[in-house]
């Protein structure tokens, strides 16, 4: 019984659950379902970057490549080929994989500070391209889609809720493949090249296979959540596809909320996302740049506070809090780091 | 042959002052082991200094001494603040050592450039002076870009020259060099590691009120100058101040040819795709790994 | 036991920028055999175990195991192969718990998931350690988690162990546990090179020893014998030649 409910799939079926119900008493109106369906979105992109980033210690600063290769992809065969949503899937994930595996090219004899580099170097070339190659991608101007009838078989909602939904589903199912890879030999092997790589290479490992194959799958499933915005906002650009802020807002939930950790990126996404949008002029009236400000603050402050992030901060917050109240029994369980 | 010619110059020309952004970030990471994902923003910190000293009538270049003191005292404060909790452990081998301060420094990126905005408004701002043309034969040179590129010249000769003769700047050259040489030197490195990135900082702000003279600033400006003046660190073999000031010219000579011969909207481009064909080709850079000068 | 040796290495340069750190080294390694390598700091002993295993790209020269070339092969090949090794900084995965760290890599010789735990813990009760394997590695104090790194190099189902400085930083207390374990892994008969400056080891344990110095071997021989060396004396025990 303990085990179970200890287990990660009953937390996230549980999370799950909870999230789907949201809408019916916590979400008052649209402005904050708008608010919640971006962060949901990039909560999932977050725990696709953290498979890679979180459990093999290669820092990508350049997810925004496979989210605006996913994003551009699916725009352009829906508006240039009338292709469905579902026929562009994967081209999208053929796109993102080959690029990934372009990107692996280097990394996997460089690693560290110079995959950061790569990776950030490689979306903003992206990004000039796309801008550049207006012929096709019409240019810094970026692809508005006609939203034409609804359509839910194709993604395509009247209701922004669908779009909740899907966001929810993605997230769900990309929490679930972490907790399983984290679990896995895999997941062992990706741990191990994280914390030691020529260490990893004595025991038999092959650092640079590791790397390539969950940069692989974060690719993947990071451009399945472009597809899913482009479904959303009908509309992409090379800033919004490529640029850095794209690339930091993948980034920055995981590293803020615990690189490496089930729960992390989901709670950075949430706290990030949340205070980037409400203080948006648009949403709250505030100046420009407010929210960003914030944004910023928050991020070096838990940095420096415990760079483990965010989770481990509220962990051992709560700890603290159950040994206080005399009931640490449950909190005070040294928790499986892997899996929390 | 004289459109050519003409490029080479403009592209040598901006990237004078380049090297100045570069040999700034080369020696912060060099002792600190920070890799600034904010070096641009303080460019922009220090072109918005020119600004506001440009309102009071002070041309971009008087302004730039105060813009590197402003710009190094704003990077003390962030290193004493912040950055000090987050310096790189070199006895941890893990891959993810650099991530604290990458985060740390990517979002006071973020914070600088939205200050900027709240302050400034998103507007590009100019400096006075300006627009005048040298004519040298067929050629045309922008004086603002000549003059900036003489006074980066002389500042890196400087910089060079004190850290090849005096005694702190060969202690400098020789944590630059081995980071292990702070424990073996009993070197405070709690005070050395701040001055040492003030330095580096004062420059970029330095070269910041320079380029205000003939490029116009906005909140965002930075992240071009952020990614040459890693390209040029990479490039120069990351713990090599003289290898970034040789590669930032070469980056700007990349830059003209790509917009002349291309397109002006991807000048960039060109950069890039020569920083991954050297990484793929020599990853230790053009230079190979040791040697500060 | 063939008449061939284990390993053969034969001119081994390896030059890091403006250093060469091994200046043509020539050794052969009996099948069966406890070898020992000592020698200053910097003569070159990690450097030689770095270029075996595959953790450093020898310059020029040739490595031959169990009768074919290894030199420059990646370092997982290398393991793959039987070539086991740890380190002189133990560099164990900090994040993963002990039996984790040695899970990891029998998984690498076994393919189910069951069967490398399974493995793992034997190898940890093999070095006294069961009762830790849940323990992150970083709790652990520095003789266990060199216990650790051998379980975990022993998880390889080596052929060869190479076995870096086990015996300093230990506490006291852990001293006699340690060389027990030597001792024992000497009797099941696998081929040992070790690199250690504490010479009761060495006296102990060794079959024969090589000594480094500046990147080439000074001296070779049985361990009493090496040591009487005048020029050995003179440069791994600082003893001016008389």
């Amino acid at each position: 019984m303990t085990g179970l409910l200890k287990s990660p799939t009953t937390h996230i079926t549980g999370f799950a659950i909870a999230i789907a119900s949201l809408p019916f008493w916590l979400i008052p109106n649209s402005g904050i379902l708008a608010i919640a369906i971006v962060a949901l979105l990039y909560a999932a992109a977050a725990t696709a970057f953290n498979l890679t980033a979180g459990l093999g210690g290669q820092l990508s600063f350049g997810h925004s490549i496979f989210f605006g290769l996913g994003a551009y992809a699916t725009a352009l065969l829906r508006q240039d080929l009338g292709w469905n949503v579902w026929a562009a899937v994967p081209v999208a994930l053929t796109i993102a994989v080959v690029a990934a595996l372009a990107l692996a090219l280097p990394s996997a004899r460089l690693g560290g500070v110079y995959f950061v580099l790569v990776s950030f170097v490689a979306t903003l070339a992206l990004e000039s391209i796309a801008t550049w190659a207006s012929d096709v991608t019409g240019g810094a101007a970026g692809i508005s889609l006609t939203v034409g009838s609804p359509a839910p078989a194709e993604l395509r909602f009247e209701n922004p809720l669908g779009h909740y939904y899907v966001a929810l589903i993605l997230l769900t199912t990309f929490l679930g493949l972490f907790a399983a890879v984290t679990r896995s030999n895999f997941g062992l092997r990706l741990r191990a090249v994280r914390d030691d790589p020529a260490a990893a290479a004595a025991s038999g490992i092959a650092v640079a296979r590791q790397r390539t194959v969950s940069l692989l799958v974060s690719a993947a499933l990071t451009s399945l959540v472009g597809v899913a915005y482009l479904q959303y906002i009908s509309y992409i650009d090379p800033t919004s596809a490529f640029g850095s802020m794209t690339a930091s807002m993948i980034a920055m939930p995981a590293l803020f909320g615990g690189l490496g950790t089930l729960w992390g990126p989901v709670l950075g996404a949430t706290v990030l996302i949340s205070v980037q949008q409400t203080l948006n002029p648009a949403f709250s009236g505030l100046p420009a740049g407010l929210g960003l400000i914030v944004f910023g603050v928050l991020v070096m402050a838990l940095q420096t506070i415990e760079p483990k992030g965010a989770v481990h901060l509220l962990r051992s917050g709560l700890r603290h809090l159950g040994q206080r109240l005399g009931t640490s029994k449950r909190t005070a369980q040294p928790a499986g780091d892997s899996l929390t | 042959m004289t459109i050519f010619v003409q490029t080479v110059l403009g592209g040598l020309l901006l990237g004078g002052v380049y090297s100045l952004v570069s040999a700034g970030l080369a020696l912060s990471f060099g002792v600190t082991n920070i890799v600034d994902f904010a070096h641009g923003d303080f460019v922009t910190v220090g072109m918005y200094v020119a600004v506001v000293l440009g309102g009071a009538g002070i041309g971009p270049l008087l302004s730039a001494p105060v813009a590197a003191i402003v710009v190094a005292l704003f990077g003390i404060l962030i290193y004493t603040t912040a950055l000090r909790r987050v310096v790189d452990r070199p006895q941890d081998t893990s891959d993810a050592r650099h991530v604290p301060q990458l985060v740390v420094t990517f979002a006071l990126g973020i914070v600088i450039q939205n200050a900027l905005l709240l302050g400034f408004g998103p507007d590009q701002r100019t400096t006075p002076g300006g627009g005048h043309v040298l004519m040298l034969g067929p050629f045309t040179l922008d004086r603002a870009q000549l003059i900036a590129f003489c006074l980066a010249v002389t500042i890196l000769g400087l910089l060079l020259i004190t850290l090849r003769s005096t005694p702190l700047g060969r202690v400098i050259s020789a944590v630059v060099d081995d980071q292990e040489v702070v424990t073996l030197l009993g070197i405070r490195s709690g005070r050395l590691l701040p001055l040492v990135f003030a330095v580096g900082l004062g420059l970029t702000g330095f070269a910041g009120s320079v380029i205000s003279s003939y490029f116009p600033a906005a909140p965002a400006s930075g992240l071009s100058f952020m990614t040459i003046a890693f390209i040029a660190v990479v490039l120069g073999g990351m713990r090599n101040v003289l290898g970034a000031v040789v590669a930032a010219p070469l980056i700007g000579i990349t830059q003209q040819i790509t917009a002349t011969y291309l397109s002006p909207e991807i000048a960039n481009l060109g950069v890039y795709a020569v920083f991954i064909t050297v990484l793929l080709v020599r990853p230790h850079g053009l230079f190979g790994l040791k040697g500060l000068a | 036991m063939t008449g061939q040796p284990l390993l053969q290495v034969r001119d081994l340069v390896v030059q890091y920028d403006g250093l060469r750190a091994l200046d043509g080294v020539s050794f052969d390694v009996r099948r069966g055999e406890f070898l020992g390598l000592i020698g200053p700091n910097g003569a070159g002993k990690s450097t030689a175990f770095g270029a075996i295993a595959g953790t450093v790209r020898p310059t020029a020269g040739t490595i031959t195991f169990d009768g074919r070339p290894i030199q420059g092969l990646a370092g997982h090949r290398i393991a793959k192969l039987g070539i086991s090794r740890t380190f002189q900084h133990v560099r164990l995965f900090t994040s993963l718990t002990a039996l984790e760290n040695v899970t990891v890599a029998a998984a690498t010789r076994h393919r189910s998931r069951r069967t490398a735990r399974l493995r793992a813990q034997q190898l940890l009760e093999h070095v006294g350690l069961a009762h830790l394997a849940t323990s992150p590695v970083a709790a652990l104090s520095l003789g266990h988690q060199k216990l650790v790194a051998i379980a975990r190099a022993l998880a390889n189902e080596p052929c060869l162990l190479m076995l870096d400085e086990m015996m300093s930083g230990i506490a006291d207390h852990e001293w006699s546990h340690i060389l027990s374990v030597l001792t024992d892994l000497r009797d099941t008969g696998l081929t040992l090179i070790v690199v250690e400056h504490i010479m009761e080891i060495i006296d102990r344990l060794t079959d024969r020893v090589i000594v480094f110095s500046d990147g080439r071997i000074l001296a070779e021989g049985n361990s009493l014998d090496v040591q009487a060396q005048p020029a050995v004396r003179a440069t791994y025990l600082g003893e001016p030649i008389a």
